[in-house]
C-alpha cells in the first residue's frame, strides 16, 4: 500500500453534499459498460435491444444536465405570451385566440421545441 | 417490436406446447389452403412479425411436383375492433392487383368460421427487400432507386382508379374529414402538445380542394414498399387502408420519418416535385406543390399522435419496452418537422 503513488487532488464535486460520481457521471459509465462491454457480445434482438437501452441513457445523461435549463426557458417563453403552461397554450390555439400572432406564437414554440430536440435527439436536423 | 416477437418465439419454441403449436397451425395451414392448392404440406414456417393487432408468418407449400413461398398473415386475438381485418385485406389486394397495381398475388383469404380459427389472408412470397437503410445505400439497388418515385407515382395512380364500390371493399373506413380522425386521436390522448395544435389550427384554416374519394393505401412508405433489381415489386401492408382523399397517400410519403434520414423528400430517394409531376402527368390531375405540402403536414401531425400514443403504452404501465418508451422521445422530432413545415409554408405566402 505505501508503495502506490499518492492520488492527485480530486476534481470538484458537481452537487455537494452528494458525493461523486454525480448522476451523469454513473449513467455515462453504464452507457459505456453497454456499448463497450456487453454489445460486442450479443447479437440480434439483444444487440438492438441494447443498442436502445444505451441510446435510451445518452438522453437521460442530456436531461440531467440540459432539462432544468429547458423547462427554465419554456416556462420564461409561456409566460410572455401569457400562459401558465402548454395546456393554456394548446387551448388558446384551438380556439383561435392567437390567429392574429400565428407566428409569434410559432417562434415561441419552434424555440421550446429546438431545446427538447437538443436533449432527445441533438443530431435530428443535420 | 419485431424483436420481441422473435423473442417470444424462440421461447415458445423451446416447450413441447410450442412444438405442438407450430405442428398445429402447419395443419390449420395446410387446411385453408388445400381448396386452392389440393394437398400440400407447409415447411420452414416462421413467424415474422408479431404486431399489436397481427401475426405474419412464413413458409412454403410443397405438393409433389411444386413448391410455392407464400405468405400468411392472420389476426392476433379475437379483438372484435379487428376481426375481418385480415380477410377484408385479402379483397382489397384482389381489387388492387385486378387494377394493374404491384401487390402480392392472393391464394386464400377467409372470414371466420376457418380452419385457423381467425381470419386470414395468405399470399405469395415475393423475393425482394424493404428496409430503409439498405434501399438507400447498397449498390444493388441502384437502378430500383433511380425508377423509385416514378415507381411510386405509377402505382399509386393505380390504386387510386380502383372504384371504392368494388365488391369487397365497402367494410373499409370512409374519411370525409382527413383532420377529423387525427384530431381526435391526438385530443384522446390528453396530453398537450402545442406545436400539434399549430399544426391542427393552419390546416383547418389553409384546406385545400378536395379530391374526390378513392381507395387510399394509408401507409404508403419506405418499409412498406418491396422493391427489387428492377424497381417496386409490391406495395405491402394494406392494413389501415380507407376511402378518402388520394392526395393522404402523396403526402404521407414525403413525411420525414420515411426518409430515414437522407434529405430527399420522397423517402430520401427523389423530390416531391418529381412525385407530382410523376403523378399528375399519369393521373391527369393537377396536385400542386402547396397541396402536397400540406398534405405532408397532415402526414406529420399524424405520425406524431402515433408516436404519442406508442410512447403511451410504456407511460401507462402497459409495457417495460424501452424501445415503446423511447418513441415517446421521438415526438419531438415530429414537433420539429412541424415547425420546420410551418415556418416553410408560412414564408412562402
Amino acid at each position: 500500500m505505501n508503495d502506490t503513488p499518492p492520488l492527485p487532488g480530486l476534481p470538484p464535486r458537481s452537487s455537494p453534499p452528494l458525493d461523486a460520481p454525480d448522476a451523469q457521471a454513473l449513467i455515462g459509465a453504464v452507457i459505456d459498460y453497454l456499448r463497450d462491454e456487453l454489445m460486442p457480445r450479443t447479437d440480434g434482438a439483444d444487440r438492438w435491444n441494447l443498442r436502445i437501452a444505451a441510446n435510451a441513457l445518452t438522453v437521460a445523461v442530456r436531461e440531467v444536465s440540459d432539462g432544468p435549463a429547458a423547462v427554465g426557458a419554456h416556462r420564461e417563453r409561456l409566460a410572455e405570451l401569457g400562459y401558465a403552461d402548454d395546456r393554456e397554450l394548446s387551448e388558446a390555439i384551438r380556439n383561435g385566440d392567437v390567429d392574429d400572432r400565428f407566428g409569434e406564437v410559432l417562434d415561441a414554440v419552434a424555440a421550446a421545441v429546438a431545446d427538447s430536440l437538443a436533449i432527445a435527439n441533438p443530431g435530428y436536423r443535420d | 417490436m419485431r424483436c420481441t416477437g422473435e423473442l417470444q418465439l424462440r421461447t415458445c419454441l423451446r416447450t413441447a406446447a410450442g412444438c405442438e403449436r407450430m405442428t398445429d397451425l402447419a395443419q390449420s395451414i395446410g387446411d385453408v389452403l388445400a381448396p386452392t392448392l389440393g394437398s400440400v404440406e407447409i415447411v420452414e414456417l416462421t413467424r415474422l412479425t408479431a404486431g399489436a393487432n397481427r401475426e405474419t408468418w412464413s413458409f412454403d407449400a410443397v405438393a409433389a411436383d411444386e413448391r410455392t413461398p407464400l405468405i400468411l398473415q392472420m389476426e392476433r386475438g379475437v379483438d372484435p375492433a379487428h376481426a375481418g381485418a385480415c380477410a377484408r385485406d385479402g379483397m382489397v389486394l384482389r381489387a388492387v392487383a385486378a387494377a394493374g397495381a404491384p401487390v402480392p398475388e392472393v391464394v386464400a383469404s377467409g372470414d371466420l368460421p376457418n380452419a385457423l380459427g381467425r381470419s386470414y389472408v395468405v399470399t405469395r412470397r415475393i423475393d425482394g427487400e424493404t428496409i430503409a437503410r439498405r434501399l438507400q445505400r447498397d449498390q444493388r439497388w441502384t437502378a430500383a432507386r433511380e425508377r423509385f418515385v416514378g415507381d411510386c407515382a405509377r402505382a399509386l395512380v393505380q390504386i387510386h382508379a380502383v372504384d371504392p364500390g368494388t365488391e369487397g371493399l365497402e367494410a373499409l373506413p370512409r374519411i370525409t374529414d382527413p383532420l377529423g380522425p387525427i384530431r381526435e386521436s391526438y385530443l384522446a390522448l390528453d396530453d398537450p402538445h402545442p406545436a400539434f395544435d399549430l399544426a391542427l389550427r393552419w390546416l383547418d384554416r389553409n384546406r385545400p380542394d378536395p379530391r374526390p374519394a378513392t381507395l387510399v393505401h394509408g401507409d404508403f412508405r419506405l418499409g412498406n414498399l418491396l422493391l427489387d433489381e428492377a424497381g417496386l415489386a409490391a406495395v405491402l401492408d394494406w392494413e389501415i387502408a380507407n376511402v378518402g382523399d388520394p392526395n393522404a397517400d402523396l403526402g404521407w410519403l414525403c413525411v420525414r420519418a420515411w426518409r430515414f434520414g437522407s434529405p430527399r423528400r420522397v423517402g430520401g430517394l427523389g423530390s416531391g416535385d418529381d412525385l407530382l409531376a410523376a403523378y399528375n402527368a399519369a393521373a391527369g390531375t393537377n396536385v400542386d406543390r402547396r397541396t402536397l405540402r400540406w398534405w405532408e403536414l397532415w402526414g406529420t401531425v399524424r405520425w406524431g399522435g402515433m408516436c404519442l400514443g406508442m410512447g403511451g403504452t410504456f407511460r401507462l404501465g402497459l409495457t417495460n419496452s424501452i424501445e415503446l418508451g423511447m418513441i415517446g422521445r421521438r415526438v419531438v422530432e415530429n414537433e420539429a418537422d412541424i415547425v420546420d413545415l410551418l415556418h416553410e409554408l408560412l414564408e412562402e405566402r
